[in-house]
């Protein structure tokens, strides 16, 4: 008896984690959307940038896209609060804990111009590295985790009771404890963080991409590589750029946004990452093995060159004229949209095989391209990005080497052809109608 | 579904619109106001703290550790004023949507986007220092300071709660408008409700174009007024004062009105027996007295004498100790106190007694409820001065009672302490602490600034401010806390009560919906109803379903027995794969159809009362 019942325990809560993951994911969709939009408004504003007279335009839009990424810790708190708590408050109150959270840890954290160091709670003394300005306030840098976290509690809190001044009241305990929390405990679980971000950044020899591109394909049946992509693209995961001691952009995507904003040549911060470099009158340092745009450009060659060919052999597969033009219309849907679901779904769970092939060609794809220095930022994972931002950086002057991606493609497009021509039946689309 | 409601309602009578628009707003506006009180007390008794020590004669230099307690106090008081637009606009566009927390959310991304467009646009203008003397914004040459803000780390205009509420009035628009908005397939990410953050966020820059060019202008006239209102003779410029102060508080403009007369020469000049100007400004010319050790009681009025500044002759009023000299003198008709002090009747015994009018005007069921959100926002009024509190409880749900009644009551509390002679200082606000300090020790000390005055004048306005508010909230059935309608009230209805107004709520719409092209057995259109109600058969009906989300291409779902889903049938409204992830969470892979399911699901349920 004992014995079934542990088990049945152990199984319930395996299934919950996994809910509870799955749900994290499809929460943080939201600002993932958003996303897109702020980096097309910093890419745009490169065109004004260049040109006396009319580079306010592209100030507006930069500072307009950058405003939004440099909330992204309060917008996961509430996006978080929406989709896990039932309560309508809820964005409120997650809203509300931040804020108190902020206020309450600033309090602390004293800079002296002396040292040009900053003093926290009396016992660290840390470099301008470990913190960030967030709603003007300057707190040590907790990035989305913190907005997680606390989105997390929240919800929590606003499920098991409906009282205001109650809700209220525990928010601010939160907020404090939290606050107490990070200043004494997260300098050094920063710093262990950071050296373990930049022993994998740093691995070489296109190892870690490789490892992101397979992972984050082998996540997809169970919608958690919806978790991995902020993480690396807007979090410390994917790398910091520093300029002149300042914390400037964290994360993949935020790092290529500030570098191509800037007119800060790609290829040099790659040539220096890991030291610190001098470059137009500041200095520069890029942590280790960071490539920008390398934790998304992979998808690049398989979404154009990839999919096609991988499409027309299923259509080989098949008669029916009608089939065809399903598989058709689904395998170019991620060449123009970037949403590669409804063509993955087609083999996924039919052929798991044929989904591994794919997982380990997606993770070679993405070593390839960052081994070869390729820069191109996916924003919402349109071909367009490969133009908009590939090609025109390059014609702008600041090379991203864009072109790899067309000397490969075709190499996908072989490898793909070949193994769905082998692995995928007639049988297997069978069972998916 | 809501515009359905709502309409028809419109259609009885303007008055049921209005209150039903006003009692979303009272419900909406909840939270900030119920977290407010906690704000103003930490932030009012921080500073408070901080201005005994520094009457103590504590320094920050000497003793920094002092201050620590005070300063963490106010900094979380402060987090919350500072931000308060921002609670305002994500409460406003929830409370306008449906509970919608995405409309929360971009309410947000739309403030953020706001501020940040506006500061691209705001230059600084310095002197020879490198002090900040001015903005220039647009075609506006000379900004005052005071019309320029940081709202939430961006340099941007101080639009306070007015540009809050229009940001969280405008994203609610956005969602209503366009979160069943349906794009081609190719788009389908966007569709839906991911479409109302990218729509706020492009709208966002047209509004801060608006307010770029109407803003500054009102800070600039507001500014000059503090010139014209320096010669208005009898009190009649306390009298102004005051009005015109409390009037402007709602769009944060008021700042740039008396920042002039409290720190600047427009707000008078003090100067020794040489001529020689010690201080300028209201508050800064009552400091110079405490400094000096001057009583207030040695101006005299009596006396008007020409002496020059600088170039120009200007007319003052001689300051006479008891030894009969001449130690200073001030600007004529400039009393230290008379832009300040106003503040203290109706801070200290005015808020409050409305504060009390509304909890007894409360139903008795509720009076409890609306005693600890109302008690405590009196309480901070009375205790610090901070009075948004309480003002906000009652500005938006009866403008009338604030603008036709409360700012003449300020007016006439300034005019009143001026006409006594009274001349109490402060510094933070118009509260108890700054009253014991500035008024009551000051008085102890010798000063002669007749705190008494504050007693004679408040306690018949604590009288009045009580019946007017009672009398008003009653006759006019105005909700505030405690007095919403049934079913919206702070505590949570019982499910009875709950599945009842659902209910009453069916029966009326469904006639009017079938005009609209509305579905009444499952209130969702009728393009979408087929389709939805054979979804809803495969997934084994609600009682099968304990929670409905969607991400981009997929339906997330969890469900009480996973046996019940047919898997068939779901492939047959062209789902791609359905994935089972533990024993409780179902994924149907739909494409960009997901999120469409996931709102009409939503919509159904409801509609259902479930």
């Amino acid at each position: 008896m004992q014995k079934d019942s542990t088990t049945l325990n152990y199984k319930k809560s395996n299934s919950s984690t996994k809910t509870f993951l799955s749900k994290l994911g499809s929460s943080l969709m939201l600002p993932i959307s958003l996303l897109p939009i702020a980096a097309l408004f910093i890419g745009f504003s490169s065109f004004f940038n260049t040109t006396e007279g009319i580079s306010v335009i592209g100030n507006v839009l930069s500072s307009i896209g950058f405003a939004v990424i440099s909330i992204l810790p309060i917008l996961f708190a509430i996006t978080i609060t929406i989709s896990f708590s039932k309560n309508k408050n809820a964005p409120l109150y997650g809203l509300i804990c931040y804020l108190f959270f902020i206020a309450f840890q600033s309090q602390f954290i004293t800079f002296d111009s002396t040292t040009s160091e900053y003093n926290v709670s009396g016992f660290f003394s840390l470099s301008s590295y470990y913190f960030v300005d967030i709603f003007g306030l300057t707190v040590l840098n907790t990035s989305l985790f913190g907005g997680i976290v606390i989105g997390l509690v929240i919800s929590y809190i606003a499920n098991k009771n409906d009282k205001v001044g109650l809700n209220l009241l525990y928010l601010i305990m939160v907020a404090v404890f939290f606050a107490f929390i990070v200043l004494l405990f997260w300098p050094p679980i920063y710093y262990v963080m950071e050296q373990w971000f930049n022993l994998v950044n740093g691995i070489g020899f296109g190892i870690n991409t490789f490892l992101y591109g397979f992972i984050n394909r082998l996540l997809v049946p169970f919608g958690l590589h919806s978790l991995l992509i902020p993480l690396v693209t807007y979090s410390p995961a994917g790398g910091t750029l520093l300029i002149n001691g300042d914390v400037v952009a964290q994360g993949d995507s935020a790092i290529w946004l500030y570098l191509y904003a800037n007119n800060i040549s790609f290829q040099e911060a790659i040539k220096h990452s890991g030291e610190s470099y001098f470059y137009l009158g500041d200095t520069y340092f890029l942590t280790e093995g960071v490539v920008p745009g390398q934790y998304q450009q992979g998808f690049l060659p398989i979404m154009i060159f990839g999919f096609p060919a991988a499409g027309y052999a299923m259509t080989t597969k098949v008669e029916n004229k009608k089939d065809k033009s399903i598989i058709m219309l689904a395998a170019i849907t991620p060449l123009l949209t970037g949403i590669t679901e409804p063509f993955e779904y087609l083999f996924i769970f039919i052929v798991p095989s044929l989904y591994f092939i794919h997982a380990l060609l997606t993770g070679l794809s993405f070593a390839i391209l960052s081994l070869a220095h390729t820069t191109v930022l996916i924003s919402s994972g349109w071909f367009v990005d490969l133009i908009l931002f590939g090609l025109i950086p390059s014609l702008q002057g600041n090379p991203t080497r864009w072109w790899v991606v067309l000397a490969i493609g075709p190499l996908f497009s072989f490898a793909y052809y070949i193994s769905f021509k082998m692995l995928f039946k007639e049988e297997h689309f069978k069972q998916l109608y | 579904m809501e515009n359905t409601q709502v309409k028809p309602k419109r259609l009885d009578s303007n008055s049921s619109g209005a209150r039903e628009f006003l009692s979303k707003l009272s419900r909406g506006l909840m939270i900030p106001i119920a977290v407010l009180p906690i704000a103003g007390l930490f932030l009012g008794v921080g500073a408070g703290i901080s201005n005994v020590l520094i009457a103590a004669g504590v320094t920050r230099e000497l003793n920094p550790g002092a201050f620590v307690v005070g300063d963490v106090m106010a900094s979380i008081g402060d987090v919350i004023f500072g931000n308060l637009p921002i609670l305002f606009a994500v409460a406003v566009a929830i409370a306008f949507t449906e509970d919608s927390g995405v409309a929360g959310f971009s309410a947000l991304i739309m403030w953020i986007v706001f501020n940040a467009f506006q500061a691209n646009f705001i230059h600084e203008i310095n002197d020879a220092d490198g002090l900040i003397t001015g903005y220039s914004i647009l075609f506006f040459d000379n900004v005052p300071t005071s019309v320029v803000t940081s709202n939430s780390g961006i340099t941007s205009l101080q639009t306070s709660a007015f540009g809050g509420l229009t940001i969280g009035f405008l994203t609610a628009a956005i969602y209503n408008k366009f979160h069943k908005m349906e794009l081609p397939k190719v788009l389908g990410f966007f569709s839906g409700t991911r479409s109302v953050p990218i729509i706020a966020f492009l709208m966002a820059p047209i509004i801060a174009c608006i307010f770029l060019i109407t803003w500054p202008f009102f800070g600039v006239q507001l500014n000059n007024l503090g010139t014209v209102m320096a010669g208005m003779p009898a009190g009649t410029n306390s009298l102004m004062f005051g009005i015109i102060e409390r009037a402007l508080i709602p769009f944060g403009l008021h700042h740039a009105f008396y920042t002039p007369l409290w720190f600047t020469s427009v707000g008078g000049s003090v100067y020794d027996a040489q001529g020689q100007a010690l201080a300028f400004g209201d508050q800064n010319i009552w400091f110079e007295f405490q400094t000096q050790g001057w009583s207030y009681d040695w101006i005299d009025y009596n006396q008007v004498q020409s002496i020059p500044d600088g170039s120009v002759m200007v007319e003052v009023n001689p300051i006479i100790n008891n030894q009969g000299e001449t130690v200073g003198y001030i600007t004529a008709g400039e009393k230290p106190g008379m832009y300040m002090q106003g503040k203290y009747p109706f801070m200290i015994f005015g808020l409050p007694a409305a504060g009390a009018a509304m909890v007894m005007a409360a139903k008795k069921e509720n009076r409890e409820i609306a005693f600890s959100v109302i008690g405590a926002a009196a309480f901070t009024s009375f205790l610090t001065g901070i009075t948004e509190p309480i003002e906000y409880t009652f500005l938006f749900l009866a403008p009338a009672l604030y603008y036709g009644f409360h700012i003449w009551m300020a007016g006439i509390s300034f005019w009143l302490m001026n006409l006594l002679g009274a001349n109490l200082g402060m510094t933070f606000s118009g509260g108890i602490i700054d009253f014991a300090l500035y008024g009551i020790l000051a008085d102890a000390t010798g000063f002669g600034v007749q705190s008494w005055d504050v007693i004679i004048i408040g306690v018949p306005y604590a009288v009045i401010y009580f019946f007017v508010f009672y009398f008003y909230i009653k006759h006019f059935d105005i909700p505030t806390p405690g007095r919403e309608p049934e079913g919206t009230v702070i505590a949570m209805k019982s499910k009875a009560d709950y599945l009842a107004s659902k209910q009453d709520g069916r029966k009326n719409n469904s006639s009017i919906n079938v005009k609209k092209g509305i579905d009444p057995e499952t209130g969702i259109s009728l393009d979408r109803s087929e389709r939805v109600k054979e979804l809803l058969g495969y997934l084994g009906g609600f009682e099968n379903l304990t929670s409905i989300d969607a991400c981009i291409t997929r339906l997330r779902i969890s469900v009480v027995d996973k046996s019940l889903i047919d898997e068939v049938g779901l492939k047959s409204l062209g789902a791609m794969g359905v994935v089972y992830l533990g024993k409780n969470a179902v994924q149907v892979i739909y494409g960009a159809e997901a999120d469409r399911f996931k709102v009409d699901l939503k919509d159904y349920k409801k509609h259902l009362g479930l």
